[in-house]
C-alpha cells in the first residue's frame, strides 16, 4: 500500500512544482527544499479547493486492481511453486514405490514361472507321492445305455527308480511303492494313498504352492473307481 | 609521468638517431607482420585442417553416449508358458586401489572399510557369494574388480547405498524356468561382454537372434569432466530402445517334458547310443515335441558339453530301415499295381544285382497279402512290389515325402539327409532304398512323411515357431506352408489301414509291433531296423542296429504322428515307448477312443 503511493507523490509534486513557483513568487529567498515543502503543502490542501480531477478519481481503482492482481500473482506463484516442489517429492517417491514394486512383480513372476514349470510340477508332484498313471481304462456309454469298459485298469506304480538320479533331487523322496501290482488288481481297491502332508518346502519364498496335479497325464477320462 | 618526462626529454634531443628510430620502427613492423602471419597460419590450421579432430576431441572431454539396453523377447509354448525370458540386473564393480586411496586420505583404515564392505555385499547377496572371495578381491591390487555378476537392481541398490564406491553395470540374464526343458530346440543366450548384450549362442535363440534381441536405444548426454555424473537436463539426440519381439512355439511343455522322460528312461534302460523322438499334428505338422536323450541345462552352460547342445533330431540323419517301407507301399497303392489284399509269393531271398537280400526271419515261399508284406516287414516281399513301382515313381515319391530336402521346420543346423541322385545309383541301389537302407533322414522327416498319411496324401512341412509376438503385443501368427500332395487322400486311406496291421496281434496274422497297440485306439505304425555302417569294413555292420518307429494316433481319425528313433540299443522294438507316448497323449488331449477297434487284417494266405 505504501510503496504506490510514494511514488505516486513524486509525480505530483513534479507536476504541481510550476504553479507553487508563481504562488509563492513573492517569497523568493527560500531554499529548493523549502519550496518544495510549500508545494507540497499546497498539494495537499489543493484538491479540497480544486474542482474534483476526472482522471484521478478514475485511477484510483485501477491502482487497486493492479496491486490486487499483484498481491494475487504473488501469492499463486507462491502457491504453485510450492506445490510443485511437494508434488515432485510425491512424484520421485511414487516412481520409488512403482519401481519397487515392478521388481517385485517381475520377481514374483520369475517365481511363478520357475514353480509352474513341467518339471517342477513333476518333482512336486512326486513328492507327495504321486506317480504317473499308466494306461487308463476307459467306460464307454453305448446308445442302448449300456456300460463297456475299454481297457484293463490297472492300479497305477512308482515307476522303477530312474537309474541315475539326472542332478535334480539329490534324495528321491521315498515312494509308498505299492508292492508289485502289475498283476491286475481288483478294481474295488481305493488308490494308493496319497499321503498329504503339508506343502512341501518350496525353495523359494512364495507361500502358495501351485496344486502339483497338471503333470499325472490321464485325470481327465472317465475312469472306474479305483483307478488312479 | 615519469615516462611521459622521459619522452619530452628525447624529443628534445636533435637529429642523429632519427635513423635508429626509422630501424626501429622497421622491425617493429615486421615483427607484427610474421606474428600476424603465423597467427593466421595458425588459424587456418585450427579451423581447417585439425577442426574435425578437435571437435571431436572436444565432444570426447564434454558428452558420453549411452546405450539405452533392449529386453530380448521371451519365448513360450503353445500355452503361453515361458521357456525363455529375460530379467534386468546389474553387475557390482569396485576400484581397490582408489578405495585404498580415499579411505587414506580420510585418515582411514582401508582394510576395516573392505571388510565392512565385504561383509554388506555377501549379507545383501545372500548365500550364492562368498565373503571371504569378495573380500580376497578387495583386497587384491587390480584397478577394477567384478564383485557380483549379477545382483537384481534392489540388491545393487542397497549396497550402493551403504557403498556408493561400489559402480553398477546393466546386465541382462537369460532365465530357462524349465532348465533342461527342450533345451535343445530353444538352445542357449548368453551376455556378451565385448557387445554388453545377450546374444543367442546355439538352437532357436541364435537362429532368431535377430527378431528375439531387438535394437538398443542410444542417447547422448553431456558428463561432468572426468565422471560420469550426467548433467541433468542435458540429454538430447535420443534413441529409444526397441524390444525384442517374443516367439510362441508350437511345443506343449508338458508333453515335451514327459516324452523326454520316457524317452530318457527307454533309451537309458536298454543302453542307447543315443534317442530322438518327435510328436507332430497330424493336421497341421506342428511340432508339439521334439525331443534328444542327451540334453543340457541353459541355465548352467558351464557344465554342458559341446555334444549336448546339438539337436539330433534334426540335424543328426540315420538310415530308417523299414520305416521307410511306407514310401514304396504309397508308390504302389497310388500307382495301382497292388491292393492291400493282393496275394504276393514271397521267396526266402531274392537277388538283386549283386545283392542277395533276405528276410529278417528264414522262411521258405511264403504266401503273403501286400498289407502282409509291411505289417510283417518282409523285405523280400517289398522288393518285389518296389519293382512292379519301378525306380521312377519309387524316386518321385521319395521326393515328394520330402527326404533329401530340409524341412525348414525354423531351426538351425538341420540337415536335409541323404538320398542317392538316380543318375549315381549302382546296381544295388534298388535294392536298398525301398527297405530303408541307403538313404538317410532325420526323426523330423520320418515323422513328416507319416504326418502325410495322416493328412490325407497331404504333406505340410513341419513348422515349430507358431507366433511372433511384436513388443506392442501384436501377433503374428506365422504363415502356414503350402502342403504338398503326396499321394491321393484315398491311397492315404488305403496305406492308413493297412499300417494297422503291424499292430495286431491276432493268431497266425501277428505284426511286427503288437506292443505299440493302445486300447480304444486304433493305432497305425511301422517299426524299422537299419543296419548301421560298421566303419571298420565299410560295410553293413550285423550288431549295431538304428531302432525306428513311426506311427499315428488314431489311425481312423489321426491326431498326432509320433516318430522315434534309438540308436543301437540292447532292444529290438521301439513299440513299448510309441504306446507309452500314445497312450500319455491321448489321456492330456482327451482323444475320443476310435468308434471301432481294428478289423483284423489278413497277413498270411493259407
Amino acid at each position: 500500500m505504501t510503496a504506490p503511493a510514494h511514488t505516486a507523490t513524486p509525480t505530483r509534486a513534479r507536476t504541481a512544482a510550476p504553479a507553487s513557483r508563481r504562488d509563492l513568487g513573492p517569497q523568493r529567498g527560500r531554499s529548493p527544499a523549502v519550496a518544495r515543502a510549500y508545494a507540497r503543502r499546497a498539494q495537499r490542501t489543493g484538491p479540497r479547493h480544486r474542482a474534483p480531477d476526472r482522471a484521478d478519481a478514475g485511477r484510483a481503482p485501477f491502482v487497486m486492481l493492479v496491486m490486487a492482481l499483484l498481491g494475487v500473482a504473488l501469492v499463486a506463484t507462491l502457491w504453485l511453486s510450492t506445490a510443485a516442489t511437494a508434488d515432485s517429492y510425491h512424484l520421485q517417491s511414487a516412481r520409488k514405490v512403482a519401481r519397487n514394486l515392478t521388481e517385485h512383480g517381475e520377481s514374483l513372476g520369475r517365481q511363478v514361472a520357475t514353480l509352474e514349470t513341467a518339471p517342477e510340477l513333476a518333482r512336486q508332484a512326486r513328492e507327495l507321492g504321486m506317480v504317473p498313471a499308466g494306461d487308463a481304462a476307459r467306460l464307454v456309454v453305448r446308445p442302448d445305455g449300456s456300460v463297456e469298459m475299454i481297457g484293463q485298469p490297472r492300479r497305477a506304480t512308482a515307476p522303477a527308480p530312474p537309474p541315475p538320479p539326472p542332478a535334480i533331487v539329490a534324495a528321491p523322496t521315498p515312494q509308498p511303492a505299492p508292492p508289485a501290482a502289475a498283476s491286475a488288481p481288483p478294481a474295488v481297491e481305493p488308490a494308493a494313498t496319497p499321503a498329504p502332508p503339508p506343502i512341501t518346502p518350496v525353495p523359494l519364498p512364495i507361500t502358495p504352492v501351485p496344486p502339483a496335479v497338471a503333470p499325472v497325464p490321464p485325470g481327465v477320462t472317465p475312469v472306474p473307481p479305483g483307478h488312479t | 609521468m615519469g615516462t611521459t618526462t622521459r619522452t619530452t626529454h628525447r624529443r628534445r634531443r636533435p637529429g642523429p638517431s632519427a635513423a635508429g628510430l626509422r630501424s626501429r620502427l622497421v622491425l617493429g613492423r615486421v615483427v607484427l607482420v610474421l606474428a600476424l602471419v603465423a597467427a593466421g597460419f595458425k588459424l587456418v590450421a585450427v579451423q581447417g585442417l585439425q577442426a574435425a579432430a578437435l571437435s571431436a576431441q572436444a565432444a570426447g572431454q564434454r558428452t558420453s553416449v549411452q546405450t539405452l539396453p533392449a529386453q530380448r523377447g521371451t519365448i513360450t509354448d503353445r500355452n503361453g508358458t515361458p521357456l525363455a525370458f529375460s530379467v534386468a540386473a546389474q553387475a557390482l564393480y569396485a576400484q581397490p586401489n582408489r578405495i585404498t586411496a580415499e579411505q587414506r586420505a580420510i585418515r582411514a583404515d582401508p582394510d576395516m572399510h573392505k571388510q565392512a564392505m565385504a561383509r554388506r555385499v555377501a549379507q545383501v547377496l545372500g548365500p550364492a557369494v562368498s565373503e571371504q572371495e569378495i573380500l580376497s578381491q578387495l583386497r587384491s591390487d587390480r584397478t577394477t574388480v567384478l564383485l557380483a555378476p549379477l545382483a537384481t537392481p534392489a540388491q545393487a541398490r542397497a549396497i550402493q547405498q551403504d557403498f556408493p564406491e561400489i559402480s553398477a553395470e546393466h546386465r541382462e540374464i537369460r532365465q530357462y524356468p524349465g532348465g533342461e526343458l527342450a533345451a535343445n530346440v530353444l538352445g542357449v543366450a548368453n551376455w556378451r561382454a565385448d557387445e554388453r548384450k545377450v546374444r543367442g549362442l546355439v538352437g532357436l535363440e541364435n537362429y532368431d537372434d535377430t527378431l528375439l534381441a531387438g535394437r538398443d536405444g542410444r542417447r547422448v548426454v553431456d558428463t561432468a569432466e572426468g565422471s560420469d555424473a550426467v548433467i541433468p537436463g542435458s540429454e538430447r539426440a535420443e534413441r529409444p530402445p526397441v524390444p525384442g519381439s517374443g516367439l510362441e512355439l508350437t511345443l506343449d511343455s508338458d508333453l515335451q517334458y514327459t516324452v523326454a522322460q520316457m524317452l530318457t528312461d527307454y533309451a537309458r534302460r536298454y543302453r542307447a547310443k543315443g534317442a530322438s523322438a518327435v510328436v507332430l499334428d497330424a493336421r497341421t505338422a506342428e511340432v508339439y515335441a521334439m525331443v534328444n536323450d542327451v540334453t543340457f541345462d541353459p541355465n548352467n552352460l558351464a557344465a554342458a558339453t559341446p555334444d549336448s547342445l546339438g539337436n539330433s533330431a534334426v540335424s543328426a540323419p540315420f538310415e530308417p530301415g523299414s520305416v521307410n517301407k511306407v514310401v514304396t507301399a504309397a508308390a504302389a497303392i497310388e500307382s495301382g499295381v497292388v491292393t492291400p489284399g493282393t496275394p504276393l509269393q514271397v521267396p526266402g531271398e531274392l537277388r538283386i544285382a549283386d545283392r542277395t537280400v533276405r528276410d529278417a526271419w528264414p522262411h521258405g515261399i511264403l504266401n503273403l497279402t501286400f498289407t502282409g508284406v509291411l505289417a510283417r516287414s518282409s523285405n523280400v516281399g517289398t522288393l518285389l512290389t518296389a519293382q512292379r513301382v519301378g525306380a521312377d515313381r519309387f524316386v518321385d515319391m521319395l521326393t515328394r515325402m520330402g527326404l533329401g530336402q530340409r524341412t525348414n521346420v525354423g531351426l538351425p543346423g538341420e540337415s536335409a539327409g541323404k538320398v542317392p541322385p538316380r543318375d549315381q545309383w549302382s546296381g544295388s541301389t534298388f535294392a536298398n532304398l525301398p527297405i530303408g537302407q541307403g538313404l538317410s533322414m532325420t526323426v523330423l522327416q520320418m515323422a513328416s512323411m507319416y504326418q502325410a498319411i495322416a493328412n490325407d496324401g497331404l504333406r505340410i512341412p513341419p513348422r515349430i515357431v507358431s507366433t511372433e509376438i511384436a513388443p506392442d503385443g501384436t501377433r503374428t501368427a506365422t504363415p502356414a506352408p503350402a502342403g504338398i500332395r503326396v499321394v491321393s487322400p484315398q491311397t492315404a486311406h488305403t496305406v492308413r489301414d493297412m499300417l494297422r496291421a503291424v499292430v495286431q496281434n491276432e493268431p497266425r496274422q501277428r505284426g511286427t509291433a503288437p506292443e505299440a497297440a493302445l486300447d480304444g485306439y486304433q493305432i497305425a505304425g511301422k517299426s524299422g531296423t537299419a543296419q548301421q555302417v560298421d566303419p571298420g569294413c565299410s560295410c553293413y555292420s550285423n550288431s549295431n542296429y538304428w531302432i525306428t518307429f513311426a506311427g499315428i494316433l488314431p489311425a481312423d481319425a489321426p491326431r498326432f504322428v509320433v516318430g522315434i528313433m534309438l540308436d543301437d540299443p540292447a532292444v529290438g522294438s521301439a513299440a513299448p515307448l510309441f504306446h507309452e507316448i500314445a497312450s500319455y497323449l491321448a489321456g492330456r488331449y482327451q482323444i475320443p477312443l476310435s468308434t471301432a477297434p481294428s478289423p483284423p487284417l489278413t497277413l498270411t494266405l493259407p
